[in-house]
């Protein structure tokens, strides 16, 4: 009896939920076209792809294009440098943020409004306004086509900085006063309390800083000259214009580029979601 | 005050990689290397490694490293951003129209320098023939590539634009496949008899497909015997205005105009190879591109490619008219030590002899550099099992040496070209009128070369 | 009186010592985020100043003095008036639609229901999409020949589109890739900012009898209210710094119709050369980067709800 009823209520709560999943079915059918699209042709002998109408189903699928993308052209490579620009531009925007906030939450020294609000005042220069002269001195310190040209510039954060900050201050009082009382400097407190007690921010940060740094376009556009020192994004476009005969092949470097990151997305989602949360509620 | 805020970057930003400044000749294995920055991509990139692999082999003092820069453009971008530092390349390869900018630049060694030298050294030594026998390179490029009666660079990959057609449409058109149209009313009238239309109305087959180019409309102009800038084209004195502006180049736009208005012609947009793609389709009956997409295109195609006809660029005839060739050449780069350079031109030598141009032209498509590569194996039996080549050639044998064909040399050309496709753009899309469209165009070329030449010469 | 003074002074001096030796030890702290900022902000914009009132040549040999001619010319050429334009529809087009889309994908991904994570990981995932990759993807799809969209509305009965060529829709078909890209970022953060919002708000709505309806307009979006502001704030920003999109779709073209500003300076800086002229155009960019930002703090301390 008391069975039944609950397998009635199931079957009703199934199908009143249908219709929502018919919705997130759609919706997540939209999303994923694209994509979907990409794979499909990426598995095409070029003729198929250049037909109308256009395949939606690869019937017989070249995985060969793919081995092509990771020999004929230097996908590994481009990913390779796309990854050590991002990781060393994410963490040099951690340790320089990290730094700063520490000085601003936690220190008392003249000036310091001041100096805040120059800190913050360079996020209100965007970054293509100031491109030119940026790109003579990369230039003149003969840094083009170098890993330094590709990150230096990008290794303070303003945004960072403002966001440790915030999270800083609401670390206790008590917790400085007793460190003072123990006698631990400033980077020993910031490196063994602080930071510990601020993974999560930390981590928002560094989220923030890898996805922008990854994506980064214009500027390892105009730095880069050799292909070896192109990154996966400035790759695939060239790739794209240059290899009209291999458009498959290139579609099979696109979605290798696009992997590692989905994959990073899948995995860290949670995590990911409250590094953008962070910035969300407190930025 | 720079030089300290350089200074204090290199040593705060990275004390481990930064080399603040490096120089001397490159080296590989023993040997000076040559950067040779290239737009070849495909197959005609893999031409020309082939072309390097054959001249590293042939000696043992230099090693030519092409390296792949996209697009002219971007080639050009990269070459302006490394003026003055170590990563600017031995060699560059470069389309034809930056001829004015790259000798403005000062950043090259004129061609002739080299020429001059070994034509002394060979004076000195009597007997021996002249290491460079300029007399059986293709005159119409030594022409395009020489100003102030110096050869600036060294041509390097020689092009055409052509029409390219279906013989079978042709056919069951009624039309001659052996007779492509020639003139801009040979095309319409070729294009109505080609047109073909469903039962709704909607047309199946258009006549040919245009994709919008700056390029064919200087081809246009050239070959109605037109100047395209005042001063000879830039040949005679500094190009001062352009002169595309007058009835020849208002007849290229209105033409063009009719063509897609009536639905004779498909406008495919600025990609290239689009027009040809709509060929190849069935969607097209006729199409212009260059020269230089032929090869890669009939390897695509295999057997298929002898449905395809090439024929001279359709434009109303003048006796002096003719094609602008076009193409690129490669320029040697003064920032880089003498060797280099002298590796430059000793590879530039190797690339330009016969028998390898005859190698490069069945490779490429493009036309070889030196007349003699004409009847040379593998051109020859190429020329024989494709006769597409042929038409091409014949254009360009046909077409007479002077200002016009010799094409125009302006500082800005980028964006003179810019300001050509705009008003191709607004015709077709009906903002514009012919006349005011190619007014307004003139007045935007005539202020860029203002703007650059007081730049420059101020 | 003296002795007066001169405690105060020895106070001050004291005082002042004491600032020293704080901003001394504050110093290792700040220097090296004040040092690139230095470098790479607050130089070049007072460089970027300073070239828009030279004539430069190409090769970066001369920069003559010519006042302040090239940022006339900026102001008033049709050219730039244009990018201004094109930049304010291209964030138009790209925030409304990421924010309502990115909303509804949220709403959507928030119900109760098994599996839901799935579709939460589908609807975020392309925050992994780069420009380049989506501009690749899209260029295929968007191709009027043989790409999917032309085919789909050809299938549908529709007119098709040449949608990278045709002045009147090249800059919504950018548009499209642009908010494809960026409705994963969207999607998370308004996600986030749902689950944010405390359940006992919902109780008491329902217990007031509140319709979903009323729930939606008086519980949901009022408490999403910083959030949606957080991104349409970052989609602005995005806008105004999009570049790769256009550079691999269309190259500004055609007629100009996708040239925004940071298009503009890139090509009248890196393919015309005419540094001065860019660093003009630049300095225009910063000064409405500036009073846009400005704005968008007013607007956020008149109608962003805040717990």
């Amino acid at each position: 009896m008391r069975q039944g009823r609950t397998g009635a209520n199931t079957t009703k709560r199934v199908a009143s939920a249908l219709p929502r999943y018919a919705l997130l079915l759609l919706s997540a059918a939209v999303i994923l076209f694209p994509l979907y699209m990409t794979v499909v042709d990426s598995l095409q002998t070029l003729d198929k792809l250049l037909t109308y109408p256009p395949d939606f189903w690869p019937n017989s699928p070249q995985w060969s294009n793919y081995r092509s993308a990771m020999t004929d052209i230097p996908m590994p490579r481009y990913m390779m440098n796309s990854l050590i620009v991002a990781a060393v531009i994410t963490l040099g925007q951690v340790s320089t943020a990290a730094l700063a906030a520490y000085a601003f939450a936690f220190m008392r020294f003249p000036l310091r409004t001041p100096l805040f609000f120059i800190f913050l005042s360079t996020m209100m220069v965007p970054w293509e306004a100031s491109i030119i002269p940026n790109f003579q001195t990369i230039q003149r310190l003969d840094w083009i086509d170098t890993y330094q040209g590709l990150t230096v510039p990008f290794l303070a954060t303003a945004f960072g900085t403002f966001l440790l900050r915030q999270h800083f201050l609401t670390l206790p009082r008590e917790l400085k006063d007793a460190a003072d009382i123990d006698g631990y400097g400033n980077l020993k407190f910031l490196l063994f309390v602080v930071i510990p007690l601020s993974r999560a921010a930390l981590a928002t940060l560094a989220v923030f800083s890898f996805l922008q740094a990854w994506n980064q376009y214009l500027w390892p556009l105009l730095v880069t000259n050799e292909p070896d020192m192109r990154t996966v994004q400035i790759g695939i476009a060239a790739l794209q214009a240059e290899e009209v005969q291999r458009t498959n092949v290139v579609l099979a470097g696109t979605v290798i580029a696009l992997l590692p990151m989905l994959v990073l997305v899948i995995v860290f989602q949670r995590f990911l979601v409250r590094g953008l949360t962070a910035g969300a509620v407190k930025g | 005050m720079h030089r300290l805020v350089f200074a204090l970057v290199c040593v705060a930003a990275s004390l481990a990689l930064a080399s603040c400044g490096e120089s001397g000749p490159r080296t590989t294995n023993g040997r000076t290397e040559i950067v040779f920055w290239h737009s070849m991509g495909g197959v005609n990139g893999d031409a020309l490694q082939r072309m390097a692999n054959g001249f590293n082999a042939s000696q043992d003092a230099y090693h030519v490293r092409p390296v792949f820069q996209g697009g002219f453009p971007d080639s050009l971008k990269k070459l302006v951003s490394s003026f003055g530092t170590d990563s600017m390349p031995a060699l560059i390869q470069l389309d034809d129209i930056q001829l004015r900018f790259m000798v403005d630049s000062q950043a090259t060694v004129p061609l002739q320098d080299f020429i001059d030298l070994e034509d002394a050294t060979s004076a000195a030594m009597q007997g021996y023939p002249p290491a460079v026998d300029l007399a059986d390179f293709e005159p119409r490029a030594l022409a395009y590539y020489s100003l102030e009666g110096r050869l600036r660079a060294m041509p390097f990959n020689l092009s055409g634009p052509v029409l390219y057609y279906d013989k079978d449409a042709f056919r069951e058109a009624g039309l001659d496949p052996e007779r492509p149209p020639t003139t801009f009313d040979e095309v319409r009238d070729y294009s109505e008899r080609l047109l073909r239309r469903d039962q709704g109305g909607g047309v199946t087959r258009n006549g040919v497909a245009l994709n919008i180019s700056a390029w064919y409309f200087e081809q246009m102009l050239a070959k109605q015997g037109a100047l395209y800038a005042n001063n000879g084209n830039g040949r005679e004195g500094l190009a001062t205005e352009v002169r595309f502006d007058g009835a020849e180049g208002e007849e290229i736009l209105t033409w063009w105009q009719e063509m897609v208005d009536s639905g004779l012609a498909t406008n495919v947009g600025q990609q290239g190879l689009q027009a040809l793609l709509s060929v190849l389709s069935g969607k097209s009956a006729m199409a212009i591109e260059s020269t230089a997409a032929m090869r890669s295109v009939l390897l695509a195609l295999g057997p298929g490619a002898a449905r395809f006809g090439a024929g001279p660029l359709p434009a109303p005839y003048s006796p002096d008219g003719g094609i602008v060739i076009g193409g690129a050449a490669a320029w040697i780069i003064s920032d880089r030590p003498d060797i280099e350079q002298r590796g430059g031109w000793e590879f530039l030598k190797y690339a330009t002899r016969p028998d390898i141009q005859a190698q490069w032209h069945v490779d490429t498509g493009y036309f070889p550099v030196r007349v003699s590569a004409w009847d040379m194996e593998p051109a020859a039996s190429l020329h024989r099992d494709v006769p597409q080549f042929t038409a091409a050639r014949a254009q360009l044998l046909g077409s007479p040496l002077n200002l016009v064909t010799a094409g125009a040399v302006i500082g800005p050309f980028t964006q003179v070209r810019e300001s050509v496709i705009e008003a191709l753009e607004q015709v077709l899309v009906g903002d514009k009128e012919p006349r005011e469209a190619l007014d307004d165009a003139a007045a935007d070329a005539n202020r860029a070369i203002e703007r650059y030449n007081r730049s420059v010469t101020e | 009186m003296s002795r007066a003074d001169a405690s105060l002074r020895v106070r001050r001096g004291r005082l002042i010592t004491r600032g020293a030796g704080e901003l001394l030890a504050a110093a290792p702290f700040l220097l090296p985020s004040l040092l690139l900022f230095g470098v790479f902000v607050f130089y070049p914009l007072v460089r970027s100043v300073y070239l828009g009132f030279h004539a430069t040549d190409p090769f970066g040999r001369r920069e003559v003095w010519i006042g302040i001619e090239q940022y006339r010319d900026v102001l008033t050429s049709s050219d730039f008036v244009n990018s201004l334009f094109v930049t304010g529809q291209f964030t138009l087009y790209t925030v409304i639609p990421a924010t309502a889309i990115g909303l509804y994908l949220a709403l959507l991904a928030h119900q109760r229901l098994p599996g839901i994570v799935v579709f939460r990981t589908i609807f975020s995932s392309t925050v992994a999409s780069s420009v380049a990759v989506s501009s690749v993807m899209f260029l295929l799809l968007l191709n009027p020949g043989i790409g999917v969209l032309n085919y789909l509305i050809d299938r549908t009965g529709g007119p098709t589109v040449s949608w990278l060529t045709d002045p009147a829709w090249a800059l919504p078909a950018v548009a499209m890739t642009t908010v494809w890209m960026n409705l994963g970022f969207a999607t998370i953060v308004i996600l986030a900012g749902l689950q944010n919002i405390p359940d006992d708000l919902y109780e008491a709505a329902r217990a007031d009898g509140a319709s979903p309806r009323d729930e939606f307009l008086h519980v949901t979006l009022p408490g999403l209210s910083p959030t949606l502001l957080f991104v349409s704030v970052v989609g602005v920003i995005f806008a105004f710094q999009s570049f790769g999109q256009i550079h691999i779709l269309t190259r500004g073209g055609p007629l100009d119709s996708t040239t925004v500003i940071v298009y503009s300076i890139y090509q009248e800086a890196f393919l015309h050369y005419n540094i001065g002229l860019a660093s003009a155009q630049a300095v225009v960019l910063f000064v409405i980067v500036l009073l846009l930002t400005l704005a968008q703090f007013a607007i956020a301390q008149r109608w962003v709800f805040y717990r």
